[in-house]
């Protein structure tokens, strides 16, 4: 049996960020759940209700399950989920000193801890030189309970890695095994910054942020003549993979980084292109325009003519001798409108505007993540698609 | 903006927000000929009149940092307008209040300058809040 299980947006909730934090979060119920899906306190409320009537050993069950619940909790939760949070509230309010009430959190979404001084991890060991609850009381790369465990010691890093004496490079000589000469490059596959693994894959918005690609330091790629925006074959005997490459400094030389979960998209020749749909990357592989009034049905294929009142059919280019595909605008302009904004233009062109105040941007990049959140909220309120700019 | 530099493995990168500087003698304002693009004189923000503008992309052409950007779908250049409708409201731009880190803000450019302005929001806590 499978059953639709509610997501955290349609039930309400707190947590902590992970992993642990300072704060808890508060997490309101943004949408009644879709379908017929239902919390997972729901569910299991309502099965204990459904075996209590099977079983008479059982009898009480779903009241023990779920004690503030009725049995119409699988229809409505949301009196006793507020009931079970104020609950929780209480008790972090007595044990944890806070004084916010639950309905001031409710209203802020976040409450955040303050402290004295800043949180060390491992303050103890570190300052005042406590072991830590290992048996050689130090961080264990190798691990000494594994080793003297009944199955026998696991390989250790040390064993399958070793740094060579000439240098810190991986190329030149850190992974050991044979099959460094055929395959030259060490892959990692961190967790992406853009999805959770491969939840969110797919949303267009978040898609836009990040382009699926290959990162390869600056020396390998000039060695295989790589640039930027080229699209690029990974593979071992394992698989292979299409990307575009991205070259720069800030990888170590030896190394390729491919951030893991991108949607499986395999084309005729079994490799995967990750980059789908956006392969190859329009924006970085295609030629730039040259004429501003190409026809590019690649990024908007809204935009055919005759789409727009504003412009023109492909019919029109004709008397400009123009191929078809092209497009003019026919855009009418009041003239009396123009003239007086040319006048202002003039004027504010021979003497600059000096404004009664300079409003400006200021912008604290040692903080900014590049999440390109602020990029997204600009498009949104400005009607703008998602997806890269035009290649213009 | 994306900006990286140096070599393995001595490297540094940052990111760069710079949408429109609404420039004192803005490079995209005599370009224009059709007049759409003004700065106001309450508060020196730069910006195109789409009804007037008519997509010949000059100004996109003479700005330096690349804050005209030509949309194809309209067939016309847009820039950012600081959300000019959000600060006549009282409030400040989209791009101000997406920001999850608090980097970005806007404020008048003498106090951006000599940095009195608050340099960064904090999320909101029992000690200090941001209202």
């Amino acid at each position: 049996v499978l059953l639709p299980i509610a997501t955290h947006f349609e039930r309400h909730d707190v947590a902590l960020p992970w992993y642990k934090g300072h704060y808890y979060i508060h997490r309101p119920k943004v949408i009644e759940p879709m379908g017929e899906s239902k919390t997972d306190l729901q569910v299991y409320t309502e099965l204990c209700y459904r075996l209590e009537a099977l079983d008479p050993a059982l009898k009480g069950l779903g009241k023990r399950y779920n004690p503030k619940a009725e049995r119409n909790y699988f229809d409505n939760p949301d009196a006793v989920d507020e009931a079970y949070l104020v609950d929780w509230w209480k008790k972090v309010q007595d044990h944890q000193g806070v004084k916010m009430g639950w309905e001031e959190f409710k209203r802020r979404g976040v409450y955040k801890f303050t402290f004295d001084k800043p949180h060390v991890a491992f303050r103890e060991q570190i300052e005042k030189g406590e072991p830590f609850e290992t048996p050689s009381g130090k961080i264990e790369i190798f691990s000494t309970t594994l080793a003297r465990s009944p199955t026998g010691p696991r390989p250790s890093t040390a064993t399958r890695f070793r740094r060579s004496r000439s240098g810190s490079s991986l190329s030149s000589g850190w992974v050991t095994s044979a099959k460094v000469k055929q395959h030259p490059f060490h892959l990692i596959t961190p967790h992406p910054r853009w999805r959770t693994h491969s939840i969110f894959h797919n949303i267009p918005w978040l898609r836009e942020t990040y382009q699926q690609e290959v990162t390869i330091n600056a020396s390998d790629a000039g060695r295989l003549g790589i640039a930027t925006g080229d699209i690029v074959e990974v593979w071992n005997e394992r698989g292979k993979v299409v990307v575009p490459a991205y070259v720069t400094e800030r990888c170590m030389p030896g190394v390729l980084v491919i951030y893991e979960g991108s949607w499986m998209d395999l084309d005729k020749h079994g490799r995967r292109s990750l980059g789908q749909p956006g392969l190859p990357d329009q924006g970085r592989a295609q030629p730039r325009r040259r004429l501003r009034l190409q026809h590019d049905p690649g990024q908007h294929p809204q935009e055919h003519a005759g789409a727009s009142p504003r412009l023109g059919q492909p019919g029109d280019g004709a008397l400009l001798h123009l191929p078809p595909g092209f497009l003019i605008m026919t855009k009418k302009l009041d003239m009396k409108q123009v003239k007086v904004a040319l006048t202002r233009k003039v004027a504010q062109t021979y003497e600059p505007v000096k404004p009664k105040q300079q409003l400006g941007f200021i912008h604290h990049n040692v903080d900014c993540i590049g999440c390109r959140a602020c990029e997204i909220a600009c498009k949104d309120k400005n009607g703008l698609p998602p997806g890269r700019a035009s290649a213009a | 903006m994306y900006v990286e530099g140096g070599h393995y493995p001595d490297v540094f990168a940052y990111k760069v927000n710079m949408s429109c500087n609404h420039c004192a003698e803005p490079a995209c304002l005599p370009t224009c000929p059709t007049g759409a693009i003004w700065k106001r004189e309450a508060d020196g923000i730069v910006d195109i009149d789409s009804t007037l503008c008519i997509g010949c992309r000059r100004c996109e052409a003479a700005c330096p940092y690349g804050a005209p950007q030509w949309n194809p779908k309209e067939q016309i250049v847009q820039k950012c307008n600081m959300c000019v409708d959000e600060i006549d409201a009282g409030r400040k731009p989209y791009c101000v209040m997406a920001c999850m880190m608090r980097v970005l803000d806007i404020g008048p450019i003498e106090a951006l300058w000599n940095a009195s302005t608050r340099r960064r929001r904090w999320a909101p806590t029992t000690s200090r809040c941001a209202r």
